[in-house]
């Protein structure tokens, strides 16, 4: 094994061993059942919000979103707003009376709102879902870090990555998860600073551009194994050595590409000398002055693929389990806001820097364009930017512990999110224990991620985003500001949005989707599904009226007013004694 | 209580007009010959002219102490409770008023009220503290005590009413047990299940100290039995912070929504050069952050003003 490799494996044990010790601190202070689901209530918005955005910058949007950029170019910069401006839906529509309900599952929500069991039940389910759904890319994207950085096979880092965050979880519950995902957040942001500083400077000392007429060269000279089929294609005519099939044919030799589309089947492994024009995966812009303007790249649909990807961003946040289960641990619901616009700032200002690598990786790292891998751009700028010295070695390492922290606090966040579901709503008797929650709520998708082929961060991670953006959020909206919600309405829209989204999620999945209005519609599916679980909700509640909770004014009344005036008991409290 | 009801009505007509509860019977009544008419008269017309300048919350004070006065003529409201003695000469006196009906006229009273602080603050102070002198050596000797515990009021004609609004509530207690021979008690024990003792020391001095302190009382109840009152203050803070969260939304999806479109339809657009970085680089990749921030704490501080505002209605 390589000096590089041992750097980076010993710097991603090091955050999982940091991360398990103030893990285990915190479990001195976690004392009872409150303790151990919301922190107590007591951690300090700073913190709470540091802990929020490491749980929410998982490795797949921080790794995804430089890969999306070093292969689209300007049109990728919509997935970070959309992640972004997420959090100021929540802020706006959800935070203060989400934390004020003293709820702190969706499915306690669903109960103390509209005190439907069924729709409990229903919610219940789509948690589950959704946190299965979204802790896959995460664990997948372990393995992926692990193979590009030390070329283990990726099962070890599945594997592993689910492991520690099981032992994290069974350590100490959220308490020590708020305080292990603050650290995680504060690395991140670090291991992201530093090479996006050290890289910047280094480019504008170099006098490079990126406004040039053609595609990207590779810098060195450079073998690419491809490891799935791709299509790419060439703007200018481009030799290269290749050994397996090309275009259909077995190929052994120099091979002598025209302008156009080409198509190359996995194992095959391709020598480009150095200053050779790179070529891009169909549907993306091939040269370097197209990759600047928006709406450059000629898939078609453009502008419907980037609203349905702000829809899904922008109402998915708040839908998801691990992020939701967060603003229960803030003391009251001004505190929740508050801690929302701070996580605005921490999460805007993480994807500025992420940003600055994916374009710097366009010159750095280009041939990730050819093996389809784009999602490893930030994993392998600084030896390719740097140089394979101790120097770039040090901060490839460090950016290997970032990159870690981001699945270990995601994937532990989701985690607890779901074992707490899975401990309040499913297990009951003898099996009614939160430890075995958590390792039931993590078995499945380790096991799924150790079978399932890896896809594009880029396709799985807005897919969780739409359904949880046309299940949980007009749940969550229409439940807080609407009195007519009906707990039939809140059932039948919650199925339909998420029928449809999860549906479209299969598909895309697990069969190949054809380009078109269609096959965007398959990958994107908020654009549709977001109105239709919105419009079944009003419509279904309208046709219930009866089915209005007799105590909705005074639900409303504990969602909205100040806590300080002290109109309603705390459900919480009542809990706390139960 | 009731003597001062059953025997000032002839005069007392302005006096009950301002103060809604129906208790501002005793002493405005004899002294306020002369002036109340007219202040009366002014009240009535008044109204709208100081509404406009003053905005929401004044319309929201108007309508909550509408809803207070409904409900209190319905039977519901402490005040219906406590009063049920003097019933007969209440409606006596009502009768005899010129207007149409209590029923009609107290919902119209109320807003009066309030304006008339803000606006003639010249001409009140001078008439309540001269009016509650004269009439009886019981108040005089109330009032006394009162001014002992708070001198600012009776030496301050001119301070304007809100201020003495403020200060009643205090003024008051020494008050109680004397006017309130017998029925009274028994309701001043009642009325204090609520939670706060404050209640009853406001009951007599002057109409507008009953009136601004009875709200504190009520309000909080109020929101908490979902009572008319409390409805509306209730749905007026869901709406203003359903309101504000719609507006920064609006603003946010506007300009997220009209940026892809311009970049389709205008391609020369992405290619323009602003200090060094492309157009869209600069918007989507630096600029777009410090915009969500900046919304986000624009409706941080509008929601928590919205808080403020119901908070101070329901405490005040």
């Amino acid at each position: 094994m390589s000096t590089s490799a041992l750097i980076a494996l010993a710097a991603i044990a090091l955050v999982g061993v940091i991360s398990a010790i103030i893990g285990s601190l915190g479990v001195r202070v976690a004392r009872s059942t409150s303790d151990f689901l919301v922190a107590s209530r007591t951690v300090g918005p700073l913190a709470n919000a540091s802990a929020i955005s490491g749980e929410y910058l998982s490795a797949a949007t921080l790794l995804g979103v430089a890969g999306l950029i070093l292969r689209e170019g300007a049109d990728a910069l919509w997935y970070a707003i959309a992640f972004t401006a997420g959090y100021l839906a929540l802020l706006l529509f959800v935070a203060a009376p989400l934390r004020r309900s003293g709820a702190y599952t969706v499915p306690d929500f669903a109960e103390v709102r509209l005190g439907s069991s069924r729709l409990r039940r229903v919610c219940t389910l789509f948690v589950l879902l959704i946190g299965w759904l979204y802790l896959l890319p995460q664990l997948q994207g372990a393995g992926l870090t692990l193979t590009i950085l030390t070329g283990l096979p990726g099962w070890i880092g599945v594997a592993g990555a689910g492991i520690v965050v099981v032992l994290t979880v069974i350590g100490g519950g959220m308490r020590s998860i708020t305080f292990v995902q603050a650290f995680q957040y504060w690395l991140k942001l670090t291991s992201v600073a530093v090479p996006a500083l050290i890289i910047g400077g280094l480019f504008l000392s170099d006098a490079r551009t990126f406004d040039r007429p053609s595609a990207p060269q590779f810098p060195v000279d450079t073998s690419v194994r491809i490891r799935t089929d791709v299509v790419l294609q060439v703007g200018g005519p481009v030799t290269f050595n290749a050994t397996g099939e090309v275009d259909g044919h077995e190929v052994e030799g120099q091979v002598h590409w025209e302008p156009g589309e080409h198509v190359i089947r996995a194992g095959s492994s391709l020598r480009f000398a150095s200053g050779t024009e790179v070529p891009t995966p169909v549907g993306s812009p091939i040269t370097d002055q197209e990759w600047l303007n928006p709406m450059s790249g000629s898939a078609p649909n453009q502008l419907l693929e980037i609203y349905s990807i702000l829809i899904a961003g922008f109402l998915g946040t708040m839908g998801l389990p691990h992020v939701l289960v967060r603003f229960y641990t803030n003391p009251d619901g001004e505190a929740a806001r508050r801690t929302t616009v701070l996580v605005i700032a921490m999460i805007g200002g993480l994807y500025l820097l992420v940003t600055q690598l994916g374009a710097l990786s366009r010159l750095y790292t280009p041939q990730l364009l050819v093996t389809g891998q784009t999602d490893a751009a930030v994993l392998m700028m600084p030896t390719a930017a740097l140089g394979a010295g101790w120097f770039g070695w040090m901060i490839s390492g460090l950016v290997a512990a970032g990159v870690a922290a981001a699945f270990l606090a995601t994937s532990s966040g989701l985690v607890v999110s779901l074992a707490g579901v899975l401990f309040t709503d499913v297990l009951t008797g003898r099996l009614r224990d939160f430890r075995f929650a958590a390792v039931l709520s993590s078995i499945l998708p380790i096991v799924l991620a150790l079978t399932v082929t890896r896809l594009d961060f880029a396709l799985t991670v807005p897919l969780v985003f739409a359904v949880a953006a046309s299940t949980f959020c007009p749940l969550l909206v229409l439940g807080i500001w609407w009195r007519g919600l009906t707990p039939a309405g809140a059932i039948a829209g919650v199925l339909v949005g998420g029928g449809l989204s999860a549906a479209a999620v299969a598909v895309s999945l697990f069969a190949s989707v054809r380009p078109g209005l269609l096959g965007v519609l398959l990958l994107r599916p908020a654009a549709v599904t977001v109105p239709a679980a919105f419009l079944t909700m009003i419509v279904v509640s309208l046709l219930t009226r009866s089915g209005v909770p007799a105590d909705v004014d005074r639900t409303l009344l504990r969602l909205h007013a100040p806590e300080r005036l002290g109109l309603t008991a705390s459900r919480f409290d009542a809990r706390d004694d139960r | 209580m009731s003597t001062y009801t059953d025997g000032a009505p002839p005069s007392v007509s302005s006096g009950m007009r301002n103060g809604p509860d129906g208790q501002q019977e005793p002493s405005p009544v004899p002294a306020a010959g002369p002036h109340d008419p007219p202040q009366a008269a002014g009240d009535h017309t008044d109204p709208p002219e100081p509404a406009e300048p003053s905005s929401g919350p004044v319309w929201l004070q108007a309508e909550i102490r509408r809803r207070m006065e409904v409900n209190r003529s319905a039977g519901g409201g402490r005040h219906a409770r406590r009063e049920g003695v003097d019933r007969p000469g209440i409606e006596d006196y009502l009768g005899r008023d010129d207007e149409p009906g209590p029923g009609v006229r107290r919902p119209a009273s109320p807003p009066a009220a309030p304006e008339s602080d803000n606006v003639p603050p010249p001409g009140r102070p001078e008439a309540s503290p001269a009016i509650h002198r004269p009439p009886r050596p019981a108040w005089m000797a109330r009032t006394d005590t009162a001014d002992t515990l708070h001198p600012p009021i009776p030496p301050e004609p001119a301070t304007p009413p809100a201020r003495i609004l403020g200060t009643s509530a205090p003024q008051s207690p020494s008050g109680i047990p004397e006017p309130d021979p017998g029925p009274p008690t028994a309701d001043l024990t009642s009325r204090d299940d609520p939670a706060t003792p404050t209640p009853t020391r406001v009951r007599i001095v002057l109409s507008e100290r009953k009136a601004s302190a009875a709200r504190s009382v009520r309000t909080v109840v109020d929101v908490q039995e979902l009572t008319p009152v409390g409805d509306l203050l209730r749905t007026n803070l869901i709406g203003s912070q359903l309101g504000a969260a719609l507006r920064v939304a609006a603003v946010a999806g506007l300009v997220l929504a009209v940026l892809p479109a311009l970049f389709a339809l205008f391609p020369e657009l992405g290619r323009m050069s602003v200090l060094g970085l492309r157009l869209p680089w600069l918007l989507l990749g630096v600029l777009v952050y410090p915009f969500l921030l900046g919304l986000g704490w624009w409706y941080v501080r509008s929601a928590e003003r919205a808080e403020q505002e119901f908070a101070d209605h329901v405490q005040d």
